[in-house]
Protein backbone atom coordinates (compact mmCIF):
# COMPACT_ATOMS: atom_id res chain seq x y z
CA UNK A 1 0.00 0.00 0.00
CA UNK A 2 1.42 3.31 -1.04
CA UNK A 3 0.25 6.57 0.37
CA UNK A 4 0.99 10.08 -0.66
CA UNK A 5 1.06 12.25 2.43
CA UNK A 6 1.41 15.92 2.10
CA UNK A 7 -1.70 16.95 3.98
CA UNK A 8 -1.36 18.05 7.57
CA UNK A 9 -2.61 15.53 10.06
CA UNK A 10 -4.64 16.98 12.85
CA UNK A 11 -6.78 14.09 14.00
CA UNK A 12 -5.16 11.69 16.46
CA UNK A 13 -4.16 8.74 14.37
CA UNK A 14 -2.30 5.51 14.39
CA UNK A 15 -0.45 4.98 11.16
CA UNK A 16 0.87 1.47 10.69
CA UNK A 17 2.66 -0.57 8.05
CA UNK A 18 2.47 2.18 5.47
CA UNK A 19 4.93 2.91 2.70
CA UNK A 20 5.55 6.64 2.44
CA UNK A 21 7.02 8.32 -0.59
CA UNK A 22 6.65 11.82 0.83
CA UNK A 23 7.47 13.23 4.24
CA UNK A 24 5.06 12.86 7.09
CA UNK A 25 3.89 16.39 7.78
CA UNK A 26 2.68 17.52 11.20
CA UNK A 27 2.93 21.18 11.97
CA UNK A 28 1.52 21.29 15.48
CA UNK A 29 4.35 19.83 17.45
CA UNK A 30 6.19 22.88 18.67
CA UNK A 31 5.37 23.46 22.28
CA UNK A 32 4.76 27.11 22.98
CA UNK A 33 5.62 29.04 26.13
CA UNK A 34 9.01 27.62 25.79
CA UNK A 35 12.03 29.76 25.97
CA UNK A 36 15.63 29.19 25.30
CA UNK A 37 18.08 31.90 26.08
CA UNK A 38 21.54 32.32 24.80
CA UNK A 39 23.75 33.62 27.52
CA UNK A 40 27.30 33.86 28.54
CA UNK A 41 28.68 31.91 31.37
CA UNK A 42 29.49 34.47 34.07
CA UNK A 43 33.13 35.20 34.72
CA UNK A 44 34.00 33.94 38.16
CA UNK A 45 36.12 36.58 39.86
CA UNK A 46 38.10 35.40 42.85
CA UNK A 47 38.72 37.74 45.79
CA UNK A 48 42.43 38.11 45.07
CA UNK A 49 41.63 38.86 41.44
CA UNK A 50 39.23 41.55 42.59
CA UNK A 51 42.05 43.05 44.69
CA UNK A 52 44.33 43.01 41.66
CA UNK A 53 41.71 44.85 39.62
CA UNK A 54 41.09 47.35 42.40
CA UNK A 55 44.72 48.08 43.26
CA UNK A 56 45.19 49.53 39.82
CA UNK A 57 48.48 50.00 38.06
CA UNK A 58 51.73 48.25 38.68
CA UNK A 59 54.58 49.63 40.79
CA UNK A 60 56.61 50.49 37.68
CA UNK A 61 53.77 52.44 36.08
CA UNK A 62 53.26 54.40 39.32
CA UNK A 63 57.03 55.06 39.58
CA UNK A 64 57.10 56.35 36.00
CA UNK A 65 54.50 58.98 36.91
CA UNK A 66 56.42 59.96 40.06
CA UNK A 67 59.75 60.31 38.24
CA UNK A 68 58.03 62.41 35.57
CA UNK A 69 56.69 64.74 38.27
CA UNK A 70 60.15 65.11 39.81
CA UNK A 71 61.69 65.80 36.40
CA UNK A 72 59.13 68.55 35.74
CA UNK A 73 60.15 70.02 39.14
CA UNK A 74 63.78 70.18 38.05
CA UNK A 75 62.74 71.75 34.73
CA UNK A 76 60.83 74.48 36.63
CA UNK A 77 63.89 75.27 38.78
CA UNK A 78 66.03 75.54 35.63
CA UNK A 79 63.40 77.82 34.06
CA UNK A 80 63.28 79.99 37.18
CA UNK A 81 67.07 80.34 37.13
CA UNK A 82 66.98 81.18 33.42
CA UNK A 83 64.45 83.97 33.89
CA UNK A 84 66.27 85.40 36.94
CA UNK A 85 69.53 85.27 34.96
CA UNK A 86 71.11 83.10 37.63
CA UNK A 87 73.87 80.85 36.35
CA UNK A 88 72.58 77.35 35.48
CA UNK A 89 75.06 74.71 36.60
CA UNK A 90 75.92 71.82 34.25
CA UNK A 91 74.94 69.22 36.86
CA UNK A 92 71.44 70.68 36.97
CA UNK A 93 71.00 70.03 33.25
CA UNK A 94 72.50 66.52 33.59
CA UNK A 95 70.04 65.67 36.36
CA UNK A 96 67.21 66.95 34.16
CA UNK A 97 68.30 64.80 31.21
CA UNK A 98 68.75 61.81 33.49
CA UNK A 99 65.21 62.34 34.79
CA UNK A 100 63.82 62.39 31.25
CA UNK A 101 65.59 59.16 30.29
CA UNK A 102 64.46 57.44 33.50
CA UNK A 103 60.85 58.51 32.91
CA UNK A 104 60.87 57.22 29.34
CA UNK A 105 62.47 53.93 30.40
CA UNK A 106 59.91 53.42 33.18
CA UNK A 107 56.97 54.09 30.85
CA UNK A 108 58.35 51.67 28.25
CA UNK A 109 58.91 49.01 30.92
CA UNK A 110 55.43 49.48 32.35
CA UNK A 111 53.94 49.11 28.90
CA UNK A 112 55.71 45.90 27.98
CA UNK A 113 56.17 44.08 31.26
CA UNK A 114 53.35 41.70 32.06
CA UNK A 115 51.41 42.54 35.16
CA UNK A 116 48.66 40.84 37.07
CA UNK A 117 46.00 43.37 36.24
CA UNK A 118 46.72 43.23 32.52
CA UNK A 119 46.80 39.46 32.60
CA UNK A 120 43.49 39.37 34.41
CA UNK A 121 41.86 41.83 32.02
CA UNK A 122 43.10 39.77 29.11
CA UNK A 123 41.63 36.66 30.66
CA UNK A 124 38.29 38.39 31.09
CA UNK A 125 38.37 39.65 27.49
CA UNK A 126 39.06 36.17 26.28
CA UNK A 127 36.28 34.72 28.38
CA UNK A 128 33.67 37.03 26.90
CA UNK A 129 34.73 36.89 23.29
CA UNK A 130 35.52 33.18 23.28
CA UNK A 131 33.34 30.19 22.71
CA UNK A 132 32.02 29.99 26.22
CA UNK A 133 28.55 30.87 24.98
CA UNK A 134 25.86 28.76 26.46
CA UNK A 135 22.28 28.11 25.67
CA UNK A 136 20.05 27.97 28.69
CA UNK A 137 16.65 26.50 28.69
CA UNK A 138 13.60 27.32 30.70
CA UNK A 139 10.18 25.93 30.18
CA UNK A 140 7.24 27.64 31.76
CA UNK A 141 5.10 24.59 31.06
CA UNK A 142 7.59 22.26 32.57
CA UNK A 143 5.86 19.25 34.03
CA UNK A 144 2.49 20.14 32.54
CA UNK A 145 2.97 18.66 29.12
CA UNK A 146 1.74 15.17 28.42
CA UNK B 1 10.65 21.11 -0.20
CA UNK B 2 11.22 24.83 -0.08
CA UNK B 3 14.60 26.35 -0.51
CA UNK B 4 16.81 24.14 1.48
CA UNK B 5 19.05 25.29 4.20
CA UNK B 6 22.47 23.87 3.38
CA UNK B 7 23.30 20.73 5.29
CA UNK B 8 26.57 20.55 7.25
CA UNK B 9 29.52 19.57 5.07
CA UNK B 10 30.57 16.72 7.35
CA UNK B 11 27.16 15.06 7.26
CA UNK B 12 27.06 11.68 5.49
CA UNK B 13 23.61 10.09 5.75
CA UNK B 14 23.16 6.44 6.58
CA UNK B 15 21.63 4.24 3.90
CA UNK B 16 18.97 3.25 6.37
CA UNK B 17 17.90 4.53 9.77
CA UNK B 18 15.27 2.78 11.80
CA UNK B 19 13.64 5.55 13.78
CA UNK B 20 11.51 4.20 16.60
CA UNK B 21 10.43 1.21 14.52
CA UNK B 22 9.98 3.14 11.26
CA UNK B 23 12.42 2.57 8.43
CA UNK B 24 13.89 5.57 6.65
CA UNK B 25 15.68 4.31 3.56
CA UNK B 26 17.94 6.35 1.28
CA UNK B 27 16.79 9.56 2.90
CA UNK B 28 18.68 12.64 3.96
CA UNK B 29 16.96 14.38 6.88
CA UNK B 30 15.09 12.42 9.57
CA UNK B 31 13.36 15.49 11.06
CA UNK B 32 13.13 18.88 9.46
CA UNK B 33 11.25 22.09 10.05
CA UNK B 34 9.32 23.19 6.98
CA UNK B 35 7.58 26.49 7.38
CA UNK B 36 6.65 29.24 4.96
CA UNK B 37 8.81 27.71 2.28
CA UNK B 38 11.84 27.67 4.54
CA UNK B 39 13.40 24.57 5.91
CA UNK B 40 15.85 23.86 8.67
CA UNK B 41 17.00 20.42 9.68
CA UNK B 42 16.24 19.49 13.28
CA UNK B 43 17.82 16.07 13.59
CA UNK B 44 20.60 14.60 11.52
CA UNK B 45 22.22 11.24 12.14
CA UNK B 46 25.29 10.74 10.03
CA UNK B 47 27.85 8.06 9.45
CA UNK B 48 31.02 7.86 11.48
CA UNK B 49 32.93 5.59 13.80
CA UNK B 50 30.17 6.62 16.17
CA UNK B 51 26.95 7.98 14.68
CA UNK B 52 27.33 11.74 14.19
CA UNK B 53 24.48 13.78 15.60
CA UNK B 54 23.21 17.25 14.84
CA UNK B 55 20.22 18.50 16.80
CA UNK B 56 18.53 21.89 16.60
CA UNK B 57 15.89 23.34 18.92
CA UNK B 58 13.29 26.04 18.32
CA UNK B 59 13.88 29.40 19.90
CA UNK B 60 10.78 31.52 20.07
CA UNK B 61 11.24 35.26 20.27
CA UNK B 62 10.83 36.43 23.85
CA UNK B 63 7.69 38.34 22.92
CA UNK B 64 5.96 34.99 23.46
CA UNK B 65 3.70 35.36 20.48
CA UNK B 66 2.38 31.97 19.56
CA UNK B 67 2.34 32.94 15.92
CA UNK B 68 5.97 33.90 15.87
CA UNK B 69 8.14 31.68 13.75
CA UNK B 70 10.80 29.94 15.82
CA UNK B 71 14.44 30.21 14.95
CA UNK B 72 16.43 27.06 14.98
CA UNK B 73 19.66 26.75 16.83
CA UNK B 74 21.92 23.74 17.07
CA UNK B 75 22.39 22.42 20.57
CA UNK B 76 24.44 19.51 19.31
CA UNK B 77 26.71 19.88 16.34
CA UNK B 78 28.55 16.82 15.15
CA UNK B 79 28.43 15.27 18.63
CA UNK B 80 29.62 18.48 20.27
CA UNK B 81 27.16 19.84 22.77
CA UNK B 82 26.40 23.54 22.75
CA UNK B 83 24.01 23.59 25.64
CA UNK B 84 24.51 23.41 29.35
CA UNK B 85 23.15 20.17 30.84
CA UNK B 86 23.16 18.37 27.52
CA UNK B 87 25.54 15.48 27.69
CA UNK B 88 26.74 12.98 25.17
CA UNK B 89 27.76 9.55 26.31
CA UNK B 90 28.96 6.76 24.14
CA UNK B 91 29.49 3.06 24.22
CA UNK B 92 30.89 1.14 21.28
CA UNK B 93 28.39 1.74 18.44
CA UNK B 94 25.94 3.53 20.73
CA UNK B 95 25.48 7.20 21.39
CA UNK B 96 23.27 8.60 24.13
CA UNK B 97 22.24 12.20 24.39
CA UNK B 98 20.77 13.36 27.67
CA UNK B 99 19.45 16.54 29.22
CA UNK B 100 19.83 16.38 32.96
CA UNK B 101 18.56 12.96 33.94
CA UNK B 102 16.34 12.51 30.86
CA UNK B 103 17.54 10.71 27.80
CA UNK B 104 16.78 12.65 24.64
CA UNK B 105 18.18 10.31 22.06
CA UNK B 106 19.76 6.90 21.84
CA UNK B 107 21.29 5.84 18.55
CA UNK B 108 22.80 2.46 17.80
CA UNK B 109 24.95 1.77 14.80
CA UNK B 110 23.86 -1.66 13.56
CA UNK B 111 26.14 -1.85 10.52
CA UNK B 112 28.24 0.71 8.67
CA UNK B 113 25.18 1.63 6.67
CA UNK B 114 22.33 1.08 9.11
CA UNK B 115 21.57 2.92 12.33
CA UNK B 116 18.71 2.62 14.77
CA UNK B 117 17.11 5.21 17.02
CA UNK B 118 15.86 3.21 19.98
CA UNK B 119 14.82 6.17 22.12
CA UNK B 120 13.78 9.67 21.22
CA UNK B 121 12.23 12.36 23.38
CA UNK B 122 12.34 15.93 22.18
CA UNK B 123 9.55 17.15 24.45
CA UNK B 124 11.95 18.73 26.91
CA UNK B 125 13.39 20.67 24.01
CA UNK B 126 10.06 22.08 22.95
CA UNK B 127 9.18 19.62 20.20
CA UNK B 128 6.37 17.15 20.75
CA UNK B 129 8.08 14.13 19.22
CA UNK B 130 8.98 11.07 21.21
CA UNK B 131 9.24 7.34 20.83
CA UNK B 132 10.81 4.07 21.83
CA UNK B 133 11.96 1.05 19.87
CA UNK B 134 8.48 0.39 18.43
CA UNK B 135 6.38 3.55 18.29
CA UNK B 136 7.12 7.07 17.12
CA UNK B 137 4.76 9.72 18.49
CA UNK B 138 4.55 12.88 16.44
CA UNK B 139 2.14 15.28 18.05
CA UNK B 140 -1.05 13.24 18.34
CA UNK B 141 -0.03 10.68 15.73
CA UNK B 142 1.53 7.33 16.32
CA UNK B 143 3.77 5.94 13.62
CA UNK B 144 4.30 2.20 13.83
CA UNK B 145 6.33 0.06 11.47
CA UNK B 146 6.12 2.37 8.46
CA UNK B 147 8.66 2.67 5.69
CA UNK B 148 9.88 5.90 4.11
CA UNK B 149 11.73 5.13 0.95
CA UNK B 150 13.68 7.55 -1.21
CA UNK B 151 12.18 10.49 0.64
CA UNK B 152 14.48 13.43 1.31
CA UNK B 153 12.85 14.20 4.68
CA UNK B 154 11.03 11.77 6.92
CA UNK B 155 9.21 14.11 9.29
CA UNK B 156 8.40 17.68 8.32
CA UNK B 157 7.13 19.78 11.17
Amino acid sequence: MTQQKTQENKEPKIIENTLFNAPFVESEVIISNFQIMVSHEPFVLAKDEYQVLKSGNSFIANSATNILAATIGIALIIAAKYFSRTKIEDWELYVFYFGLILTAAAFVLAKFLPNDKKKLLKKIDKHFEGGSKNIEISNKNHGKQS
Amino acid sequence: MGNNHRLPKEYIPFGEIIICGNRFIDGKIPISSERDGKSHEILLIGKGVLPQIWLAVPILPSSQSNYARPKWRYIVERNKTRMKNVEIKSRPNTLILSLGISIILEVNKLTDNIAEVSWLDLRLLGINIYGDKNVLNVGTNQLINNTFEKVHTMLAI
